[in-house]
């Protein structure tokens, strides 16, 4: 009796068991079985391909137009920044000072007093040589992200691009592109090197 | 004594008649959006050849070992599953056939196994190869999908693998996108310059679609999944382009300085940062791509819209506050919110499709980390976690995966994760730094 009571407990352990494993996994049930999916026991080999083989041959090809990728692009016709005028010698003291960087501090724009002195030197020398034109360069440092640093390198040309005209030196003498974090002096992953990359640099238009 | 056993004779019909019924109507459905989803096992039988063992080369049997290996690593991309070795299948995993009746299912739910894919092959006319999937619900047991294929050339391994994963995904979740879209990213190439490459998101079919001598930058699908927005940076100039799946490019002429960051609104038109008016203010173009509306003017930086799918929800970076921050805008409710406050320097917004969650980059003491904030609560949770520097997420097209940039190994590589901050897995790119991830809107 005992046994037999013993016997029927343990079958019992093991369906409630087997019941738990099932539970486990939290999949939604829904009330009503989905017939689709009975249906589809049912297909052969042959079923199966008969139907999915020309919708599959369809997404094959679908997908397979990532080959039709082809791209004719070429590299752009890239607009002359140099002047075909006439090449005027800058003394080498001036030209220096011309070409003088100036630099920033982390995620800023605002000119310290050292850039300000750079940029007076700069405007005079502007003054003196009326015909030579200034390509101001904003450039960033690594740390930032790409796009904010693209927009942090063209506040940081505008900003010397804008003191410059305060300075007296006529607009169209100057333009402004930002490199963002594109073209570092150095290529160092330190404060040295984020330093020196967070600059202005001025290219000289003849 | 007699009534002993007739009881538990009716517990025991109870218990069987529930737990068949259970077992026949429950509909196999993982909802991926909601926390805590347990994980489902599956194991993938090695392909099984159903013609005569003299039918094939070596040649075709290098095929199919190659679309088993591609499959099951798609497989392994989908952090809800739990892929069991074949191998490991105590009692062995010899089965008479690929289909339902010729399968032992009991061996695979003492193995706790739930679903069971098995892969028939043979050779059909002109040296084609036919491959039939079948994946069981082994607790019913019944199909839970049934796919063939005929292959004709080897690249279409992927291609089947990625059609039936796209559709496993689809049955089991409801969303698909992952195997049958494509990520557009920037890679630096030997020469120093930055070019446009896609591919699938496991880094399938890599191709390069632009041969440029300078920087290409932020590239940005259109959400029919044809045009590839992008700004070009060469020689002293900030160039806005856009590439067709023609093949053909479009030099879009926008005033100002600096372009940055494009992006496309659900119905098509380009919206972007431009210093026309002495600040990067965003910008929205109309079909001519002329200028149209200013979307945000401010003092500060404005840059790197972002739409859902609506087309109501426009997330961007705005440094209006002093440092760069997340803002929302709602166009219904002409209303903007500041959406970030973890950190002081956020930027690289992307709205969820559905425009329930957006994902950004923000800087912490140790580096750039991917951060994902719920726009119902507004509660903010970092979803990586480095090292070094994880930036520039982007959701893929189920709102469910997401890419990113990290130099995490000393080099920029893309990166795939999920919303519920899954490993991030490495996408094969190349040699050569990858940046700039766009994922396509649209399965393709």
């Amino acid at each position: 009796m005992l046994k037999k009571v013993c016997f029927h407990l343990i079958g019992l352990l093991i369906i409630g068991f087997l019941m738990v494993g099932c539970a486990k996994k939290k999949i939604t049930s829904y009330p009503q079985a989905n017939t689709q999916e009975t249906k589809n026991t049912t297909l052969t080999q042959e079923d199966l391909t008969k139907k999915t083989t020309n919708n599959m041959k369809a997404g094959v090809t679908q997908n397979g137009k990532i080959d039709e990728y082809t791209v004719n692009s070429q590299e752009l016709n890239s607009e002359n920044v140099t002047s075909t005028s006439k090449k005027i010698v800058l003394p080498e003291n001036d030209k220096k000072e011309l070409k003088r960087m100036i630099h920033f501090a982390f995620d800023s724009y605002e000119l310290n007093s050292e850039a300000k002195d750079i940029l007076k030197k700069k405007a005079e020398v502007l003054l003196k040589y009326p015909s030579i034109k200034l390509i101001i360069e904003g450039h960033c440092d690594e740390r930032g992200t790409e796009e904010y640093n693209l927009a942090l390198g063209e506040r940081r040309a505008r900003a010397a691009y804008e003191y410059l005209i305060l300075l007296g030196i006529e607009a169209d003498r100057l333009s402004i592109v930002s490199y963002g974090e594109e073209r570092p002096l150095d290529p160092r992953h330190n404060e040295e090197a984020w330093a020196k990359n967070r600059r202005d640099e001025f290219k000289i238009i003849y | 004594m007699k009534r002993i056993g007739t009881i538990f004779l009716i517990i025991y019909l109870c218990i069987f008649i529930t737990n068949r019924t259970y077992a026949q109507n429950r509909v196999l459905h993982l909802n991926i959006y909601e926390p805590g989803q347990p994980k489902l096992n599956i194991t993938v039988i090695p392909p099984i050849f159903l013609g005569k063992q003299t039918d094939y080369t070596n040649a075709t049997k290098e095929i199919i070992d190659k679309f088993y290996t591609v499959f099951l690593n798609n497989l392994s991309y989908l952090p809800f599953l739990n892929v069991i070795d074949a191998n490991e299948i105590i009692g062995g995993i010899n089965i008479n056939g690929v289909t339902l009746n010729k399968i032992d299912f009991g061996k695979f739910i003492l193995n706790k196994i739930d679903l069971l894919i098995t892969i028939g092959w043979n050779i059909v006319e002109n040296r084609n190869l036919k491959i039939e999937i079948r994946c069981f619900d082994v607790y019913t047991p019944s199909l839970f999908l049934g796919k063939g294929y005929i292959l004709n050339k080897d690249e279409q391994t992927y291609l089947a693998a990625n059609k039936f994963c796209g559709l496993f995904m689809k049955k089991l979740t409801g969303k698909s996108g992952f195997f049958n879209s494509k990520i557009a990213y920037v890679k630096k190439l030997e020469d120093g310059s930055k070019n446009i490459f896609i591919s699938t998101p496991q880094g399938y079919f890599q191709k390069q679609i632009t041969f440029f001598k300078g920087i290409v930058l932020s590239p940005a699908w259109s959400w029919d999944g044809k045009k590839l927005a992008f700004t070009y940076l060469s020689n002293g100039h900030h160039k806005l382009l856009l590439w067709s799946i023609d093949g053909t490019l479009k030099d879009i002429f926008i005033p100002g300085n600096t372009i940055i960051s494009p992006s496309f609104t659900p119905n098509g038109r380009i919206c972007v940062s431009s210093d026309m008016k002495g600040n990067p203010d965003i910008y929205l173009l109309d079909e001519h791509f002329k200028v149209e509306k200013a979307l945000v003017n401010s003092w500060a930086i404005d840059i790197s819209p972002s739409f859902d799918r609506s087309g109501q929800k426009m997330v961007y970076v705005s440094s209006i506050y002093g440092n760069p921050n997340i803002f929302l805008y709602d166009f219904k409710a002409k209303k903007t919110i500041r959406i970030s406050y973890m950190g002081k320097y956020n930027t690289n917004p992307c709205i969820s499709d559905d425009g329930k969650y957006v994902v950004y980059s923000t800087l912490t003491e140790s580096g750039h980390r991917i951060v994902l904030c719920d726009l119902d609560t507004l509660e903010e949770k970092l979803i990586t976690n480095g090292p070094k520097n994880d930036e520039h997420p982007v959701f893929g097209p189920d709102g469910y995966f997401i890419a990113f940039t990290s130099n995490r190994t000393g080099i920029y590589k893309i990166y795939i994760t999920t919303k519920d901050a899954t490993l991030p897995r490495v996408v094969n790119t190349g040699n050569g730094e990858a940046t700039s991830v766009a994922w396509s809107k649209t399965p393709f």
